[in-house]
């Protein structure tokens, strides 16, 4: 698998199959802005493993040129956690929408955020229910008339940026869609990160929840990269920060680059392809299980 | 007399170390080279309620933990009264002289008072309760009053000589104690001749076959019945290059062993019913996306919490038929402690030859039941990959044909790694190429060649030739059916009903799905069928009707939370010969 060649990596080695999502759908600038940070990054398709959930951002996973698992409604963090720890030489990026990282898969994401294994998590947050067809999302705001909440939606919206925070997250991000450029400088040092990284997107929906959409955010978000005085390696600063803008933020928020990954933590796991060791115990390793167990006749 | 075995067991309180007294008993008996078969009766909580460990003790390898109680040491009351029933002429029964003992009214037995809290204070410590019991079951067997000042240096030893001195001292105390009564001691049986046997559980036998089969990562949710072989991976697998993960619910476990897989290496995720329901979900993407995948459930008394630490065979229709939507699994089942080290090893294999998740129907009494194996009867298998392909390719992104159709219904596999072949496993229907589609033809062509793996895996000598075990003459009127941790007492009633010149057949099956129909509609033709199982409702019987396409099976049912008699299956016979 180690075949080399100085060939240089191109937008168009990650082209997969056609977008089917909505002209104007947020999500395209997601996919662009992950393709343009993995080609920065000179990283080949084959080295990358893209998880994706359910709902229109699920299908990303199709559309890029990378292997590629498409798998159940909020669960793309344990398939891309494992992935990862059974090949460490895999770029793992999980994709999904605000339902399936903060609805059904919030538990996951929690858990994620507390093991920090190094996989990249970009959730494309567009506070509706998409694909089902305009119902509320749990980012969806207080008394927002949905499908589902035709008087104003009674639940107040989850911050999922606050969230990880107070979880102790090793790096927390947000983008937008409606800035590519910036969207991959920030993909970029997410999949540098080693640990786990949560990059939200405001990534608009603009057949459902239009009113939101890229007018409303490129007026409000404060961009933090572009700001010399904010430093991301203060979690309090970040809290802060979200607080004063109400969410409204774009850039790296927060990172702890002392936060030691994982699979560093685990006792004796062999940093390699777990796959290139499928194979019988050895004699040694059998007799040790042996010998520990009550054995007569020695 | 000679005696072929004999059944010590001890009962008490949760928390009062009859736990640690039972595996001690078990093992000493292990270790003076007898064969030995235990099973422990448990509940959910730590301390109080009743909790008793029975061992049986042999000079032939056993098939049960035994029907009747030869010395019962009770630590309480209520640990007389509830295995009165397991009491006969000649049982002994070491009870606990300061609860006031006695035996139920017309039951059978001696008792012998024993005060074991007050000798073991006089021995340094109520702690040593269970030591003094083991000294009066000593006085029992005919040992002597230093017969386990060994074991009481290896197993105490490292907490300091006053520890293993007050050992001594409490196990001699309860010796001397049931030695002055005079009583003769029971024979013990004749010891088998000496032989390599382990000493292990179901569940450990499953977790060192996974090791066998190359599995380096597992994935689980803490539950009883099924906890114990995340804690013996927890120990082993960093000790060979692995790792555990303990999941944050069953729904992560089942999805990491999936991520795991995908990535190309053999992981799996052991649970019982409450979490295998949580799991039917990622079974059905495992078979959509061709995923291998081993789940093990350990069965337990249900629905919902059920009987938490009580053996039952009711999720087998759920391991069956469970998921949504039409999809291949294959299902295995051990019959016995040894034979759940081959069936965890041979469910990576069929995982990985047909490519869908392969179901190991286990159940509690199989999972928790200590006993010693002979090593020849761990059997090992070759790991076997199946259709790997793994050279590099040319392919643009995504035109790998991952899901191509063959005969055999199975494609070759790329793993994430291997260039010029990238492909999206998708969860929707999908094309040859793993392209999201609702089109008709290739929606129909997925799925017939998904369910045709089926077809392939019935054909496969692996499976069928281990399919059914059996046992008694190929004539004999009566066949008795079972699976998974039945095996035992049904075996054993079979071998009573030969002795008694009633021949019966007993088909226990190992594999099923696929379903060996073949092979059991020729066993079952014109028989007279009973149907052993743990549960309400005859699930197994309801399968064979379904598939064997006959009826008139006579079930032999039982859920009230404790495992078979060999006397009740032979009761079941009895009825039904009587019919």
């Amino acid at each position: 698998m180690s075949v080399t060649e100085a060939r240089k990596v191109t937008l168009n080695d990650y082209r997969a199959e056609t977008p089917t999502w909505c002209p104007g759908c947020g999500d395209f600038g997601v996919l662009r802005g992950l393709q343009r940070a993995l080609v920065d990054l000179q990283i080949e398709p084959h080295r990358v493993l893209v998880v994706s959930g359910i709902g229109c951002s699920g299908k990303l996973s199709s559309y890029i040129g990378t292997y590629g698992f498409h798998g159940l409604h909020g669960r793309t963090l344990p398939v891309a956690q494992a992935a990862k720890l059974a090949n460490p030489e895999l770029t793992v990026i999980a994709v999904g929408g605000d339902g399936d990282g903060y609805g059904i898969g919030v538990g996951h994401l929690v858990h994620a955020i507390r093991r920090n294994v190094d996989v990249t998590y970009v959730v494309m947050n567009n506070d509706v229910y998409g694909l089902t067809v305009g119902q509320t999302a749990p980012t969806t705001p207080l008394g927002r008339v949905t499908r589902s909440s035709p008087f104003g939606s009674s639940d107040y919206p989850l911050s999922p940026l606050g969230m990880a925070l107070g979880l102790g997250a090793s790096f927390v991000a947000q983008g937008f869609s409606g800035h590519i450029d910036h969207l991959a400088v920030i993909l970029r040092a997410a999949i540098q990160h080693r640990g786990f990284s949560l990059v939200n997107v405001f990534s608009p929906c603009v057949t459902f929840n239009e009113e939101y959409g890229y007018d409303y955010l490129r007026q409000r978000l404060v961009d933090v990269d572009a700001d010399a005085s904010y430093s991301r390696l203060d979690r309090m600063a970040a809290l802060r920060k979200l607080a004063e803008t109400g969410g409204l933020v774009e850039g790296i928020l927060f990172e702890d680059p002392e936060r030691v990954a994982y699979d560093e933590l685990l006792p004796q796991y062999k940093r390699e392809p777990l796959t290139r060791q499928v194979a019988p115990l050895k004699e040694e390793e059998r007799q040790a299980i042996l010998e520990a167990f009550s054995l007569t006749g020695r | 007399m000679k005696r072929r075995d004999l059944v010590w067991q001890v009962g008490g309180a949760q928390g009062e170390g009859i736990e640690s007294a039972g595996a001690l008993f078990l093992q000493i008996m292990h270790e003076q080279g007898y064969y030995v078969a235990s099973h422990r009766h448990f509940m959910s909580l730590i301390k109080g309620g009743h909790t008793h460990y029975q061992v049986r003790v042999g000079s032939r390898p056993l098939l049960t933990p035994g029907d009747r109680v030869d010395i019962l040491v009770a630590f309480d009351q209520l640990s007389i009264e509830h295995d009165a029933d397991k009491l006969h002429e000649g049982s002994l029964v070491l009870a606990n002289a300061a609860k006031k003992p006695h035996l139920p009214e017309g039951s059978p037995g001696r008792l012998l008072p024993v005060d074991f809290l007050a000798l073991a204070k006089q021995a340094g410590g109520a702690i040593m309760a269970n030591t003094v019991a083991l000294g009066a079951t000593g006085a029992l067997l005919g040992w002597g009053e230093e017969a386990l000042d060994e074991y009481f240096t290896s197993r105490f030893g490292r907490k300091g000589d006053e520890v293993v001195e007050q050992n001594r001292n409490a196990y001699r105390l309860g010796w001397e104690a049931v030695h002055k009564l005079g009583i003769p001691p029971l024979a013990m049986p004749e010891k088998p001749a000496p032989g390599r046997r382990v000493l292990l559980q179901g569940d450990e036998a499953m977790g060192w076959g996974s090791l066998e089969a190359g599995s380096r990562l597992f994935f689980a949710y803490p539950i009883t019945p099924a906890s114990e072989i995340l804690q013996w991976l927890a120990k082993w697998l960093p000790k060979v290059g692995g790792a555990v993960v303990q999941a944050e619910d069953e729904i992560a476990a089942v999805n990491y062993a999936i991520g795991a897989n995908l990535a190309g290496q053999r992981a799996w995720t052991a649970t019982s019913g409450p979490g295998f329901s949580l799991m039917q979900e990622g079974i059905a993407i495992a078979a959509m996306t061709e995923t291998p995948v081993v789940i093990v459930d350990a069965q337990r008394g249900g629905p919902a919490t059920g009987l938490p630490t009580r053996p039952e065979q009711s999720d087998l229709n759920e391991i069956l038929y469970g998921s949504h939507g039409d999809q291949p699994r294959i299902v295995i089942s051990p019959a016995t402690t040894a034979d759940a080290f081959w069936a965890i090893q041979a469910a990576f294999n069929a995982a990985e030859k047909y490519q869908c998740p392969v179901i190991v129907a286990a159940d509690l009494n199989l999972a928790l039941d200590v006993r010693n194996v002979d090593l020849e009867e761990l059997r090992r298998i070759p790991v076997e990959r199946g259709q790997l392909d793994l050279e590099p390719g040319a392919f643009a992104p995504h035109t790998y044909p991952r899901f191509q159709l063959t005969d055999t219904g199975v494609s070759p596999r790329v793993l994430p790694g291997v260039p010029g072949k990238t492909t999206a496993a998708v969860g929707d229907e999908h094309t040859v190429e793993g392209h999201i589609t609702e089109d008709a033809e290739p929606r129909v062509a997925q799925m017939t060649k998904r369910l045709k793996k089926m077809e392939t895996a019935a054909a496969d000598p692996e499976l069928t030739r281990e399919a059914l075990w059996t046992s008694g003459p190929e004539d004999a009127d009566l066949v008795l059916v079972g699976f998974a941790g039945t095996y035992g007492p049904i075996e054993e009633a079979r071998q009573l009903l030969e002795a008694e010149g009633v021949p019966a057949r007993h088909v226990h099956l190992r594999v099923l799905r696929p379903f060996p129909t073949r092979a059991l509609a020729a066993e079952l033709e014109g028989k007279k069928v009973l149907v052993v199982e743990q549960n309400a409702t005859g699930q197994l019987a309801g399968e064979l009707r379904r598939q064997l396409g006959s009826d008139g099976f006579h079930s032999c049912l039982k859920f009230d939370g404790n495992p078979f008699t060999t006397a009740e299956v032979l009761a079941s016979v009895r009825e039904v010969l009587a019919r």
